[in-house]
C-alpha cells in the first residue's frame, strides 16, 4: 500500500481550479518529482497535503488513515514535513533556535503545559539540543549555529529551511523549490542532502523543481501537473520527452530544458 | 562578556529588593495619604490590565475589548458579592473565570480572522458588554450604576484581625494580588512555551507546519489574558464599591485606547513596559490636573514623542543607550584605522 495517496483531489479558489481530480500515489521510501509549468498547482497540492489549505473535494489517506480534514499540526505529528517555496523561517531566532522550534514535536510542550515546569523538561531539552545541533552538522550549518537565521545568505537560508523541516523527523518531506536561486556549489550540496537522508532514513520525499536536470537525478519517478491536472506520469526521462509536456511548457518556462 | 552580564542581573535583582521595598513601605511613606494610596492602588489594577493585554500582543494581534473582560469580571465580582452572597475571594477568582469563559467562547470565532479585523471584533464585542450591562438595569443597575459593593472581609492575621475596607490596608491586597498574576503572566510568556510563542509570531503558518497547535495556543493565550483582565475588574470593583457601564467609565472606549497607549509608552516588547507605561502616564496625569481639559494632548504627545524617539518604549531606554554607545565606540575604534594609513 502506498504511504500518501490522494483520491480526486481538488482546490478552487473562486472559479480557478489549482487542483482538481487529482489521483495520485506515494510509496514508501520513494522521491517522487514534480514538475510543471508556472501556476500548474504544484506549490496548492503540497499545501493541500500538509494542511495549510482546506480541499475543495476528493482525500488525502496517509498510512490508510484520511487525513482530509486533520489541520496543519496533526498532520505535521503524524510525520508530514514541509518546506515552503519562500524561505520561511522565524526572523526572531537565531539559527539553532530556528531548528529548536522545528523539534517542537519532540518537546511535547502543548499550549498547556504554560502550567506545568519539570525537570524532565529540563533533560529533554539537553537531548533535543544535541539533536538540532546533529541536523546543522548534516547540512552544513554547525559554524553559523548562533547568527540570526534571516541574516544568513539566500541558499544557506535554504539548507536551514530544510534542517528545520527535518527537526521533527518526518516520514514524509515536502519540498516546494528547493534549489531555486541557488548556484551549482549549493545545488549539488542540497541534492547530496536529499540523497543522502533518502538513503540513511529512507524519508519519503516530494520534490517540487524546476531545474530538471536535477529531477532526473533525484527521481526515479515524476508527475507532471498542468492546469491542476496529471499531464504524465513516468520516469522523468519520459515526462520530459513527452510531446504534450513539451507544449505545455513552451513559452511558460522553455529555458528548462 | 560574562562580567557585564553578572553586573546586569546584580542590578536587576537590587532594582527588584528597592521596589519591593518601595512598595511595601509606601503607605508609610505618604503617611497614609488617602488621595495618593488611592491612585496607587488604581495604578496596580491598571497594569494587570494593561499587561493581560499585552499578552496578547504575544500572538500579534492587539486586542481594543479587554475593556469588556474587566467588566464582566467587575460586575461578577460585585453581583456574586452582593446577589450571591459569596466571599470575595472565591467571587474573584469567578470573576476571573468568567470572563475567561466568555473569552474561550469568543475565541475561536475571533482568532479566525487577523490584524485589523480582530481589533475591530474584539471592539464591538467589548461594546456590546458594556450596553448589555447598561439596558439590564434589572440585575445591574443600569446607567444608575451598581451601588454599594462590599470590601474583602476582613482576616485574622497572627491574632490579628485585618480590615479591608480602608484604601492603606487595600492597597496591600491590590498590589499583593496583582504580583501573584503578574509573576503567572511571566511564567506563561517566558518559561517553556516561550518558543512557541515566539514561532507562532514570527510565521504562524511555518509553525503550523511544524506541529504547533497555533489556534490552540492562541485560545489558551486569550483567555489566560481575559482571566487576568477579569481580575483587574474585580479588584477595582470591590475597591470602588460602585461601578458603571457610561461611555466615559472605565469600561468604554477611551479606556480602551488609554490601555493601549500605556503599553505602547511603556514599550510592548518588554514584560515590564506595561507598568513603566501606567506609572509614569499616571503620574503625568496627576501632574498636569491643574489643566485637566488639556489632559488628553499632553497625554498624546508623550504618546508621540516616544513613538518617534524610543521606538521600543520606555522600557527600552537602557538597550537603546547601549545600542548608541556600542556605535560610538565602533566608530571612534575605526577613526584612527581610517586616519593613519601607514602601510
Ligand atoms: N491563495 C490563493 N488564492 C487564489 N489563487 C491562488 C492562491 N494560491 C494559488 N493560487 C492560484 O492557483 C494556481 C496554482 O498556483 P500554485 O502556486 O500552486 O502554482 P505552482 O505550480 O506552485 O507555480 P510556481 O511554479 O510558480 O510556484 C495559480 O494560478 C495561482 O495564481
Ligand atoms: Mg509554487
Amino acid at each position: 500500500m502506498a504511504l500518501l495517496e490522494t483520491h480526486a483531489l481538488s482546490k478552487n479558489f473562486g472559479g480557478l481550479a489549482a487542483v482538481s481530480d487529482l489521483d495520485l500515489a506515494v510509496d514508501e521510501g520513494e522521491i517522487l518529482g514534480l514538475i510543471g509549468p508556472n501556476g500548474a498547482g504544484k506549490s496548492t497540492f503540497l499545501n493541500l497535503i500538509d494542511g495549510t489549505l482546506r480541499a475543495s473535494g476528493g482525500h488525502i489517506v496517509f498510512r490508510g488513515r484520511d487525513i482530509t480534514r486533520y489541520s496543519p499540526h496533526r498532520r505535521a505529528g503524524l510525520g508530514i514535513a514541509r518546506v515552503f517555496q519562500r524561505n520561511a523561517l522565524f526572523r526572531s531566532m537565531t539559527v539553532l533556535e530556528n531548528v529548536l522550534a522545528g523539534s517542537f514535536l519532540h518537546t511535547d510542550h502543548g499550549p498547556f503545559s504554560v502550567l506545568v515546569r519539570s525537570l524532565d523538561h529540563v533533560r529533554k531539552d539537553r537531548e533535543v539540543m544535541a539533536r538540532c545541533m546533529d541536523l546543522l552538522t548534516f547540512v552544513g550549518l554547525q559554524d553559523k549555529s548562533h547568527m540570526m537565521a534571516t541574516s544568513l545568505p539566500h541558499g544557506s537560508q535554504r539548507e536551514l529551511c530544510v534542517a528545520v523541516a527535518l527537526a521533527s523527523d518526518p516520514a514524509v518531506l515536502l519540498l516546494d523549490e528547493p534549489l531555486t536561486g541557488m548556484n551549482a556549489e549549493e545545488t549539488a550540496s542540497m541534492i547530496e542532502i536529499i540523497k543522502t537522508l533518502n538513503r540513511e532514513k529512507g524519508t519519503t520525499t516530494i520534490v517540487v523543481e524546476h531545474n530538471v536536470k536535477a529531477v532526473l537525478g533525484l527521481c526515479a519517478r515524476a508527475v507532471v501537473l498542468n492546469y491542476g491536472q496529471k499531464l504524465i506520469e513516468g520516469t522523468p526521462r519520459e515526462c520530459v520527452a513527452d510531446p504534450a509536456v513539451i507544449e505545455a511548457y513552451l513559452g511558460a518556462d522553455a529555458d528548462v530544458f | 562578556m560574562s562580567e557585564t552580564k553578572r553586573g546586569r542581573t546584580v542590578a536587576k535583582a537590587a532594582a527588584v529588593v528597592v521596589l519591593v521595598v518601595v512598595v511595601f513601605l509606601m503607605p508609610n511613606i505618604l503617611s497614609g495619604n488617602k488621595y495618593w494610596l488611592t491612585i496607587l492602588t488604581l495604578l496596580a489594577i491598571n497594569v494587570l490590565l494593561v499587561s493581560s493585554l499585552r499578552s496578547v500582543i504575544l500572538i500579534n494581534e492587539i486586542s481594543l475589548g479587554h475593556v469588556g473582560f474587566a467588566l464582566i469580571g467587575a460586575y461578577a465580582q460585585a453581583l456574586l458579592m452582593m446577589k450571591g452572597g459569596l466571599t470575595f475571594w472565591p467571587s474573584l477568582i469567578l470573576s476571573g473565570l468568567l470572563a475567561a469563559a466568555v473569552a474561550s467562547l469568543l475565541g475561536h470565532p475571533f482568532l479566525k480572522v487577523r490584524g485589523i479585523y480582530f481589533s475591530i471584533l474584539t471592539l464591538l464585542t467589548a461594546e456590546t458588554f458594556r450596553l448589555v450591562v447598561y439596558y439590564w438595569t434589572g440585575l445591574t443597575g443600569g446607567s444608575l450604576g451598581l451601588v454599594g459593593v462590599p470590601s474583602p472581609e476582613p482576616v485574622t492575621l497572627f491574632g490579628r484581625t485585618v480590615e479591608f475596607n480602608t484604601v492603606n490596608t487595600y492597597y496591600y491586597l491590590a498590589v499583593g494580588v496583582v504580583v501573584i498574576a503578574l509573576l503567572i503572566l511571566y511564567h506563561f510568556e517566558r518559561a517553556y512555551i516561550n518558543f512557541q510563542w515566539r514561532a507562532i509570531r514570527d510565521d504562524s503558518m511555518l509553525a503550523g507546519a511544524l506541529g504547533i497547535n497555533v489556534v490552540g495556543f492562541k485560545m489558551v493565550n486569550f483567555t489566560i489574558s481575559a482571566f487576568m483582565a477579569g481580575i483587574s475588574g474585580g479588584l477595582f470593583a470591590a475597591f470602588q464599591h460602585n461601578l458603571s457601564p457610561d461611555t466615559t467609565s472605565r469600561f468604554g472606549v477611551t479606556m480602551s485606547i488609554y490601555l493601549l497607549v500605556y503599553m505602547v509608552v511603556g514599550g510592548q516588547t518588554r514584560f515590564i513596559g506595561p507598568l513603566i507605561g501606567t506609572a509614569v502616564l499616571t503620574l503625568v496625569a496627576e501632574a498636569t490636573r491643574s489643566i485637566a481639559e488639556y489632559q488628553p494632548m499632553v497625554t498624546g504627545s508623550i504618546a508621540i514623542l516616544v513613538m518617534i524617539f524610543l521606538p521600543m518604549g520606555l522600557a527600552g531606554i537602557p538597550a537603546q543607550i547601549q545600542t548608541w554607545l556600542r556605535k560610538r565606540r565602533l566608530r571612534s575604534a575605526e577613526a584612527p584605522v581610517g586616519g593613519g594609513t601607514e602601510r
